[in-house]
């Protein structure tokens, strides 16, 4: 319990220190934070609105809500992947929880996710659809930070040992923005179906949709897997730091 | 019981391919050389220090004097031999505590005091004496890009000290330091020591480790070549560093 209490705890001044830095010196600071989607946004719905949006319904939000969640997905992972070669200056000189440089990405993210959702229940009341959805949201963020996590700690334990990692995980990041149904829609009779049974992020972002845009309860396959991707990643994650770190100080 | 006991201690660095561009590794690989590139740092050391003392810890460059510090502060966690660290340890080595330089002095109090291991609480309570004590008052919204070295210094030591160590392990933190600050410190060093503490100092000025260390302990290519008092050691090293 100790160990959990300290390790939130330093978390949480990481983050802190690390939101501050951010956007610091930045003409719109804090304002980025919503900037950034609402750009990404305008950019996809004007380039696939007709393409590929014209048979959702509600496509906007469909759209919004699938570029946040994997935008949050690709935030965490992608600064988890170089984590223990950026904090060699710390790593080899402070005796002190590590796993803490993971949560701290991550509670930043979630920091910098409210913007987002904010911008969120704009679209819900757009839409008129009921605002109860945003109270279950927090759900699918548990669900998808837990996930997010636990392949930040995969991520970066493996990251320490393997510079080129950084690399590669920019080309698995590209390819799971096409696979994972962001910007289209699939059905289960389709081939790129049996690729995202697979693919932990379609469980998660498919879920965010039944509730928030359909206002459906979810298949259970889909809260199954969901769950089941999401607890995985967090105990393979948490395993393999714990095994690995005992060497990063020796390898950055 | 605070105490510091190491037995046979000997630490290795794997340092295959580090160095090697891609060819040179994949040639490693196809050569089967990987496991054999090892450095050996650190060779049977034994050492018992007892609370209530100073220790210098001196030896040329790579001798393995950072790493036994980062042994002894958990640091590195893999060795073989034995450590037994008993006492509540802070280290400052190259004054390295996560201290940012676009963040603030207050900011940075905040930050480095977790790392260390101090509770939020605990550093509000005590980030005026922090301040106080690094002779910072006018600069605590100012960020710290803008603080000479031995400011920065100041900061860094004052926080390591207000995390009350039981065993305090210093590596060459004196060298930014002004005569003022640096005898401050040592007071301070050896309030700890005074009161039961451990302090463990590395140091390359001889003169300060005579004047203030119980014993001074002489690494030589990771062994320990000497472990007396402060007056022979030193003058021993000096003579065999004299050109």
């Amino acid at each position: 319990m100790n160990y959990l209490k300290s390790v939130f705890r330093l978390g949480f001044s990481i983050a802190k220190a690390d939101f501050i830095l951010k956007h610091e010196g930045t003409i719109l600071g804090i304002a980025w934070y919503a900037v950034v989607p609402i750009m990404a946004f305008i950019l996809m719905f004007g380039v696939f609105r007709e393409r590929l949006g014209g048979d959702i319904p509600s496509y906007p939000l469909y759209l919004f809500l699938g570029i946040i969640i994997f935008n949050f997905f690709k935030t965490i992972t992608g600064e988890c992947v170089s984590l223990i070669k950026n904090k060699e200056g710390l790593i080899n000189s402070v005796n002190f929880h590590q796993e803490s440089l993971v949560l701290a990405i991550a509670i930043k993210t979630l920091f910098s996710h409210v913007f987002e959702v904010v911008i969120l229940i704009g679209f819900l009341v757009f839409f008129e659809i009921p605002l109860v959805a945003i109270l279950l949201y927090p759900i699918v963020l548990i669900i998808l930070t837990i996930f997010s996590v636990g392949a930040g700690l995969i991520l970066a334990s493996l990251g320490a040992y393997f510079f080129d990692l950084k690399q590669i995980w920019l080309y698995v990041i590209g390819g799971l923005w096409f696979i994972t149904p962001i910007f289209y829609a699939i059905e289960t009779t389709d081939r790129i179906f049996l690729l995202n049974l697979f693919n932990p992020l379609y469980f998660i972002v498919t879920m965010a949709r039944d509730i928030m845009v359909y206002t459906r309860i979810p298949d259970l396959y889909i809260i199954f897997g969901a769950t089941g991707y999401s607890l995985s990643a967090i105990i393979i994650g948490f395993l393999l730091f714990k095994k690995l770190k005992v060497r990063f100080s020796e390898l950055v | 019981m605070i105490n510091i006991y190491t037995k046979n201690l000997y630490k290795e660095f794997n340092i295959r391919g580090k160095n090697k561009n891609f060819f040179k590794r994949i040639h490693s690989l196809i050569q089967k050389k990987f496991s054999r590139e090892k450095r050996v740092v650190l060779k049977d050391v034994s050492i018992n220090i007892k609370g209530g003392e100073i220790v210098g810890l001196i030896g040329n460059n790579g001798s393995g004097k950072s790493t036994l510090l980062r042994l002894l502060g958990g640091i590195h966690k893999r060795y073989s031999g034995e450590i037994k660290v008993e006492g509540r340890l802070t280290n400052l080595i190259g004054l390295a505590i996560g201290l940012n330089p676009r963040l603030t002095l207050t900011e940075n109090t905040y930050l480095a005091g977790s790392l260390l291991g101090m509770s939020y609480t605990e550093i509000k309570e005590k980030l005026d004496s922090v301040v106080e004590f690094a002779e910072l008052e006018e600069f605590t919204d100012t960020k710290v890009y803008q603080f000479s070295q031995g400011m920065r210094s100041r900061l860094a030591i004052s926080i390591a000290l207000h995390t009350n160590p039981d065993i305090f392990l210093g590596d060459e933190i004196f060298t930014k330091l002004d005569e003022h600050f640096k005898n401050k410190t040592l007071k301070s060093l050896k309030e700890i020591s005074s009161k039961g503490g451990i302090v463990i100092l590395v140091e390359h000025q001889l003169e300060l480790l005579e004047d203030h260390c119980e014993r001074i302990i002489w690494l030589e290519e990771g062994r320990i070549k000497r472990d007396s008092n402060p007056k022979e050691v030193a003058e021993e090293y000096q003579k065999i560093n004299e050109f």
